[in-house]
């Protein structure tokens, strides 16, 4: 009996940045044996620090997909693999010998998850895929800023939520091959994927309303609150339940009955005036960020301090959810990143070593394969694999 | 067929971050039921929120404080391979639809659970929105700093909630598949705001840490960042290799850029940032953002212009040819435009299955399924135990 939800699941994993790669992980971390093809110039993110959560637990194979050996090697591992990822331009796939229509000749039960910056057709797929000028078409800078003046943001949700959206989509399609017994294709676009986070307001009907935005929150029970020690704290009154008790705890009952708080918490009506927002800045001025959050927790008000990471990862919740690991990581000592974020309790995904360097597995991958010493030596003389 | 066509899903779920998984599911082609309490999902008044979330289920309104429409859920459940729920750690357990219980109704049940702490440890309790986790994680700061931290108008926390338990759940029925065997699956906000984090969530000795958030950001560096046209508006340039710079020096008609010690390397364009920053406006300002990001695509340099969301939806040609959007007819608004399924499955395609339901809109309809008589619902609609609403 399988211990793991993907126990015996092989996995190809093409992918470099973020995207593919953490596609990949995630299938690893539930059990697949998932083999990262790395060309023999690295994936560029090898610089980053983020290279070492999306590429753990992987095996490792340094291949020129540009020989034809290096293809063939290629072939050979497709043709017993359950799944192919990659994320290279569209048509490079193909160009290498290693488009979907080939590799499913030869394995019709693969499945083959294609991830781009926004697809094979249309007038935007001469655009090269970058994680900013996703954000910037899917509008994401322009809704974050102010009407004139977008906003770029930090964190890669576009690479993140394309991952995420393969992740799961090649386990449905495995699902779906139990029954049907065949693979397919699919294919995800960082476009769709990046809009799909923005369902609040990529939308459309007749009486929609569009909340005037503010980065600190529009909402005066919603917000960002500046205190009296000049650190910042989050109020998060997300009910009407929640803005009584609210009021009760900070002595401001008299205003449950006043049209100023009509439309809170999430201002599903307009504000009747920028009255109640001012009040409250001022309110927030009176006590130190500390004093706030003991008084809002202990009244059961959700609240919380606004931190910084570091702070954030010593943090005794993160510990108890399981959420921060240390790896010993070859060239780099001990390091410390984040556990597994779904829970199974039957199947629970481990993390299943370090990311390898380039190649440490090429020898071993390829005797798997049939090649004999001397010819691996042979293709590493030649520079095919390293 | 579709990937999870033979699936029944009871959602429990309200807000955003549950109501997400269970929309994924459905499109997956799960018959995802959504179960309302008489009051309704709290976020029903935030429409378009509601509809994007909700679209593609059925939905069914039952008081479940009451016994009488426990039994109901329990025979429902019984039918159902898969529940997720999103509600205060003890909350399911006090209206007897904890996991524990249920699996003895259904053994082979995959229950899905979505808190917002955890349900251990300090704050394992806790009650929490996706801003508390945006400011607690690190989000805010790393964003806009100490001094001017930014809540992202995206829900991201509660967002990736449904990627990361679409995950869970596929794993679960994957497994399920093979053997037989049900399991619990839990999430949480926490979690969720750590995933989002993962590639600065690290540490080591000797790392190089930086963080580039600080007061209205509109990128990295002078060849990473927004830029503003003669007509106010903005878009993105990117130089992510030497060969994009070097274009884009010839595509501002100043080659000797190219050779100028200020800027000739990426270091030295590190040093120099404000300078070549200012040239760059200076020259942008002549034409307007959306032609200096075609001509700059058209010359080999890395571009896109910033876009407003209506212009999006209504006009724009590359959402129009790739089938972005779709319109469906929503039972309280009529016809609605929004964004149609993520993923494209060459074998077994999936499409969105009908639109957000009614409070209560399929009650009937589900009863009758799963083998209730019309005179028995009549007297469980006049016993206030379930609720209907539209055509049901």
């Amino acid at each position: 009996m399988p211990a793991k939800a993907l126990s015996g699941i092989k996995v190809l994993d093409f992918g470099q940045y973020i995207a593919g790669p953490l596609a990949g992980m995630m299938l690893a971390e539930q059990g697949a044996e998932v083999i990262k093809i790395e060309r023999p110039q690295g994936d560029p993110f090898r610089r980053e620090d983020g290279f070492l959560v999306y590429n753990r637990s992987k095996k490792n194979i340094v291949l020129d997909l540009k020989q034809p050996e290096g293809q063939k090697i290629a072939l050979g591992l497709a043709g017993e693999t359950d799944i192919v990822i990659e994320n290279f331009k569209p048509g490079v796939m193909e160009k290498l010998g290693l488009g979907y229509e080939k590799i499913k000749a030869a394995n019709p039960r693969v499945v083959y998850c294609s991830i781009s910056g926004f697809g094979d057709t249309g007038p935007y797929s001469r655009i090269p895929g970058y994680e900013q000028l996703v954000e910037t078409l899917a509008t994401i800078y322009t809704e974050q800023g102010y009407a004139t003046r977008p906003t770029y943001l930090v964190l890669p949700f576009a690479s993140m939520a394309a991952g995420l959206d393969a992740a799961y989509s090649i386990v449905a399609a495995l699902c779906a091959r139990e029954i049907t017994g065949r693979g397919q294709r699919i294919e995800i676009t960082l476009f769709k994927s990046t809009l799909s986070l923005c369902r609040g307001y990529n939308i459309d009907f007749n009486g929609m309303y569009r909340m005037n935005w503010v980065p600190t929150g529009s909402s005066p029970v919603y917000r960002i609150f500046k205190c009296a020690d000049g650190k910042h704290l989050f109020l998060a009154v997300g009910n009407f339940k929640f803005v009584t008790m609210f009021l009760v705890a900070i002595g401001r009952e008299d205003l449950l009955a006043s049209d100023l708080i009509e439309g809170t918490p999430f201002l599903s009506l307009p504000p009747k005036s920028g009255q109640l927002m001012i009040q409250m800045k001022k309110t927030f001025l009176t006590k130190t960020r500390d004093e706030w959050i003991d008084l809002l927790l202990s009244n059961g008000i959700p609240a919380a301090p606004i931190l910084t990471i570091d702070q954030f990862m010593k943090y005794e919740q993160v510990k108890a959810n399981d959420m921060i690991k240390t790896i010993r990581q070859p060239g780099k000592g001990m390091v410390t990143q984040m556990g597994i974020p779904v829970k199974h309790s039957l199947t629970p995904g481990s993390i299943k070593g370090p990311a390898a360097s380039a190649g440490r597995d090429t020898a071993a991958i390829l005797r798997r394969l049939g090649y004999r010493s001397n010819d691996v030596k042979r293709l590493r003389r030649e520079h095919v694999v390293k | 067929m579709k990937p999870f066509e033979n699936i029944r899903v009871a959602d429990f779920t309200t807000m955003i971050a549950g109501p997400g998984l269970g929309r994924i599911l459905s499109d997956l082609g799960a018959d995802v039921i959504k179960i309302e309490t008489p009051e309704g999902d709290t976020y029903r008044p935030v429409y378009a929120g509601f509809i994007g979330y909700n679209r593609g289920k059925r939905g069914i309104a039952m008081d479940l404080t009451r016994p009488e429409a426990r039994e109901i859920a329990y025979k429902l459940i019984a039918t159902c391979h898969v529940v997720v729920e999103n509600s205060r750690p003890g909350t399911m357990k006090k209206l007897g639809l904890d996991y524990e219980t249920l699996k003895k109704i259904r053994p082979d049940l995959i229950y899905v659970s979505s808190t917002a702490f955890g349900t251990k440890g300090p704050d394992g309790n806790r009650p929490g929105y996706d801003p508390i986790f945006q400011a607690i994680s690190g989000q805010m700061a790393e964003q806009g700093g100490l001094d001017f931290p930014v809540y992202h108008k995206i829900a991201i926390n509660d967002e990736f909630i449904p990627l990361i338990g679409s995950f869970g759940a596929a794993c679960a029925i994957f497994h399920k598949m093979r053997t037989g065997q049900g399991q619990m699956v839990e999430l949480s906000l926490l979690n969720s705001s750590i995933t989002i984090q993962s590639s600065k969530f690290i540490k080591y000795k000797g790392q190089n840490r930086k963080s580039i958030g600080k007061h209205d950001v509109i990128g990295r560096s002078a060849t990473d960042r927004l830029y503003q046209g003669l007509d106010g508006k903005w878009f993105y340039l990117y130089c992510a290799k030497e060969e994009h710079f070097h274009a884009l020096c010839r595509y501002i008609g100043m080659e000797e850029l190219i050779t100028d010690p200020r800027f000739a390397t990426a270091g030295a364009r590190k040093r120099h940032d404000n300078e070549l920053a200012a040239i760059l406006q200076e020259v942008f300002i002549y034409a307007p953002a959306g032609l200096h990001a075609l001509l700059l695509i058209l010359a080999g340099v890395p571009a896109a212009a910033a876009q407003d969301i209506g212009h999006l939806i209504k006009e724009d040609p590359h959402c129009k040819e790739t089938g972005m959007y779709t319109t469906i007819d929503d039972p309280l608004f009529g016809k609605t435009i929004l964004q149609d399924v993520t993923v494209k499955f060459s074998e077994t395609p999936i499409n969105i299955q009908r639109p957000a339901p009614l409070h209560g809109g399929h009650t009937k309809e589900v009863l009758l399924e799963i083998g209730y008589s019309k005179e028995q619902i009549a007297e469980f609609i006049a016993q206030k135990l379930v609720m209907t609403a539209g055509k049901d």
